[in-house]
């Protein structure tokens, strides 16, 4: 588990995304031919080798006029030697009845020894096209009916693709705990992805230790604001116990933007405003930098209840305007 | 941040429903609280509101939020309770739970070669909870969970400071006109 399992999920899940679009244009009828078939003998998997399986097999058929079933990577035997393309149909009902994992590796074994040409143009992409695969996982479950009568149209659309994909590795374990640990190390890949789009600036990282580094650094900044921001509020307020919260309440549920901060609350009428100026939360940030926030600590008064009392409204408008100007909006 | 329109609406419902619980968390801090309290006591107290708050918000199965509820509930008795000899065994409770963290901190900065079983163990004791959580796998989704939830307390605190901020600034011009 290195950095280069991430690089490669990715790079797998942008080939294997290319192959089913590729897929759909030429037949947009169905997903991934191969995907169901797979699907039914692949129960370990969950389904999941569609994604790959259905690439792998695209390369064949200029070979074999047919369609060729992958072995599953994950099965990952190591190549046999008999070629089994005429077997292929029957196989495939065979493996529908739903059978486990010797059934797969009999047909893996099979139909590998087609692949070994290949062999040599297998990169670490193999490693990686479990991860991809799991993420097919759903897809490849609903197209499970769906394959099993198509794949042989597949055919023709084998010799467009000019790209070899996930393989079996020769002599990669098949035991059910590598397996099991594969399928670990593509859940985790999997999350780190999300994690990517979850915390800012992420994308050009790849690696376990750097993606680590950048969500701990992520999550003790958020809780260093928050630390801030409660120190802040405790600065601005006497209690801590906000009066205006409740209308506040009220003001957010109904704002179906962002959390507006609302001074407008007491004047329904600025509220339009603010809302359609898109006022956010980062222009409320930058406003306060040109504010000290020390200032308010002079005041004896708990600010927030004056929102209660009211204000007048001229004093109250010039005042959102200054903030407005400050904020350049 | 959040590209999904769909992701966008929930999670300003996540604000909503944060805030709300946050204003009854102070309210029920505030009735229970001895006052005065000095600014650092205060601060305490909003941050102890906010986390019970936003762990309340979560009120799953997530590790992270029960870990915060269980934690604020002995920092509220902490603070509520005037007996000494509780207040001593809180606090030493307290501490020994820090000083777990703070041995895991303390391993420093990490270079590149250290690896991922450092930044697991630092990440573990930011995450709370997280030193229960074996899984590495699992610690990461908590992770994700947690970040989610941190992100919009951060967001409706900030909003509420910047109104405070605008409502303090308001007071001011008013007491120097």
């Amino acid at each position: 588990m290195n950095g280069g399992d991430l690089l490669l999920n990715c790079t797998d899940m942008s080939v294997l995304e290319r192959q089913r679009a590729h897929l759909k244009y030429l037949n947009p009828s169905f997903d991934s031919p191969l995907a169901g078939f797979f699907a039914d003998t692949s129960m370990i998997n969950g389904g999941e080798m569609d994604g790959f399986l259905a690439t792998a097999g695209l390369n064949l058929p200029m070979i074999y006029g047919q369609t060729t079933v992958v072995g599953d990577p994950r099965m990952s035997i190591s190549p046999e030697t008999t070629l089994g393309t005429g077997n292929f149909k029957k196989r495939k009902f065979d493996t529908e009845t739903k059978d486990c994992n010797e059934k797969k590796k009999m047909v893996n074994r099979e139909e590998v020894t087609e692949e070994e040409e290949e062999k040599s143009k297998i990169t670490e992409l193999n490693n990686g096209s479990p991860k991809s695969i799991k993420k097919m996982k759903n897809k490849a479950k609903k197209e499970e009916n769906n394959c099993s009568n198509d794949s042989s149209k597949v055919t023709k659309e084998l010799e467009k693709t000019d790209y070899i994909h996930v393989r079996a590795r020769r002599g990669q374990a098949t035991d059910s705990h590598s397996i099991a640990e594969r399928v670990r190390r593509e859940k985790i890949s999997e999350r780190m992805k999300f994690l990517q789009d979850l915390v800012p600036g992420c994308d050009k990282i790849t690696g376990k230790a750097g993606m680590l580094d950048e969500i701990i650094n992520y999550v003790q900044s958020l809780q260093r604001q928050i630390e801030f921001l409660s120190m802040k509020l405790a600065v601005v307020n006497p209690r801590p116990d906000f009066d205006m919260d409740d209308i506040f309440a009220k003001e957010v549920v109904s704002t179906p933007m962002t959390v507006v901060p609302s001074p407008e609350m007491v004047h329904s009428g600025y509220s339009h405003e603010m809302v359609n100026s898109g006022y956010s939360n980062e222009m409320v940030n930058s406003g306060y930098h040109h504010f000290n926030p020390m200032q308010q600590v002079e005041t004896s008064s708990d600010p927030l209840s004056y929102f209660n009392n009211g204000q007048p409204p001229s004093m109250w408008h010039s005042d959102v305007q200054n903030l407005y100007g400050s904020l350049g909006v | 941040m959040f590209y999904d329109e769909a992701m966008m609406n929930t999670y300003n419902m996540v604000k909503q429903r944060f805030i709300k619980k946050w204003i009854n968390t102070l309210h029920m801090l505030d009735s229970s609280i001895e006052h005065p309290l000095n600014v650092t006591e205060r601060k305490n107290a909003i941050r102890l509101s906010s986390d019970l708050a936003i762990a309340a918000t979560r009120s799953g199965s997530t590790v992270w939020s029960r870990t915060l509820i269980s934690r604020s509930g002995n920092k509220t008795t902490n603070l509520t309770t005037n007996k000494p000899m509780a207040r001593r065994i809180l606090k030493k409770a307290r501490n020994r739970m820090k000083n777990r963290c703070s041995t895991l901190r303390r391993n420093g900065n990490f270079t590149a070669k250290v690896g991922v079983r450092k930044r697991t163990e630092l990440l573990k004791s930011l995450v709370p909870g997280g030193e229960l959580i074996d899984d590495k796998d699992y610690l990461i989704r908590e992770t994700l969970d947690y970040i989610v939830y941190l992100r919009a307390q951060v967001d409706v605190m900030r909003t509420v400071a910047a109104v405070d901020l605008v409502t303090g600034n308001l007071t001011n011009d008013r007491t120097n006109k």
